[in-house]
């Protein structure tokens, strides 16, 4: 399984020791930007692969005052 | 009539997408999104009829509010165009959702044949509440978005709970695509320093505050900043964090 498979097991299967996010390390990464560095290169392999491609950008800001 | 349905992602990927939300992205004839994780755009792509991303649109200009405004045009424009068309935003659409509440006053005030319906998303604060062991129905809960809360006065009751969003990008009106900005950005550190002297006035220096992340992958843990109140101009605020200040009495 690539990293975004496993995210979409283990949303699903939250108790599952077995499948873990990184598989060189007994941990979980302990930030979301070292899942996001997986995911930026599962999804270049997608992307030669398939054409597909996922914008790694994140539009975190949604609200601004005064409009 | 055509129909939009304004919907939130939640924030941890698909484990708070709820089963409703998954059905109306499932079923909707074009699926238009504007999230902050890109397993989560990937989800969408591989399970819409027909999917639009809105990242081009929202990192081409530099003001937020010029952008929201031009997504706001591009949704009607294809909603127009689509019996069922839904707009994904992460967290909750109604939650520091600029672009959500402009969609619905649009849409009201013109009515050209579209109705709208929202539906909800787990948010920041749900997790927060969650993650912090918080039940706001002791003590009550005040909660500001960052730089609302520096131009207004509002009246701060110490002994209630109380969150302010976006406060690791307060002061900035930009569109961000580098986060590493944030930490050297003057008008940001002077809008910290104001959000503590704020503060200061009703909590005392060495009261305990969070900087809080909520996860946003299965299996990853929250992130958590317990600082003095006094310290909060010196620390390296994350980009996704709320500030809760606990109540004092």
């Amino acid at each position: 399984m690539n990293t975004y498979e496993k995210l979409v097991y283990l949303a699903s299967n939250p108790f599952d020791k077995n499948v873990l996010l990184n598989q060189l390390s007994n941990e979980s990464p302990r930030s979301y930007q070292v899942v996001l560095k997986m995911l930026d290169i599962d999804f270049k392999k997608d992307m030669m692969a398939y054409q597909t491609s996922i914008d790694m950008r994140q539009a975190c800001e949604t609200k601004v005052v005064g409009i | 009539m055509n129909r939009l349905v304004i919907a939130g992602s939640g924030i941890k990927f698909l484990s708070h997408l709820t089963f409703e939300v998954q059905s109306v992205i499932q079923k909707s004839d074009c699926v238009l999104y504007l999230v902050n994780d890109p397993a989560m755009k990937k989800w969408i792509n591989d399970h819409s009829k027909k999917a639009i991303s809105l990242d081009e649109i929202y990192f081409g200009f530099n003001k937020r509010s010029q952008a929201y405004r031009s997504l706001s045009r591009e949704i009607i424009k294809i909603t127009k165009d689509n019996s069922n068309t839904c707009f994904i935003t992460y967290g909750h659409p109604m939650l520091m959702s600029s672009i959500s509440l402009m969609l619905i006053n649009e849409l009201k005030e013109k009515s050209d044949g579209i109705s709208v319906e929202v539906l909800p998303g787990i948010s920041s604060l749900d997790c927060l509440l969650c993650d912090l062991n918080i039940d706001p129905g002791t003590g009550g809960i005040q909660a500001y978005e960052s730089a609302e809360f520096i131009d207004k006065d509002y009246y701060i009751n110490s002994n209630s709970h109380f969150v302010l969003w976006q406060i690791g990008v307060v002061g900035l009106d930009t569109i961000i695509s580098d986060e590493s900005i944030l930490l050297e950005n003057k008008i940001r550190y002077q809008a910290i320093v104001t959000i503590k002297r704020k503060l200061l006035v009703h909590y005392p220096e060495s009261h305990l505050v969070i900087l809080y992340v909520a996860s946003m992958y299965p299996t990853l843990l929250y992130e958590r900043i317990e600082i003095p109140l006094s310290s909060l101009n010196e620390v390296d605020i994350p980009r996704l964090a709320s500030l809760y200040v606990p109540p004092y009495c």
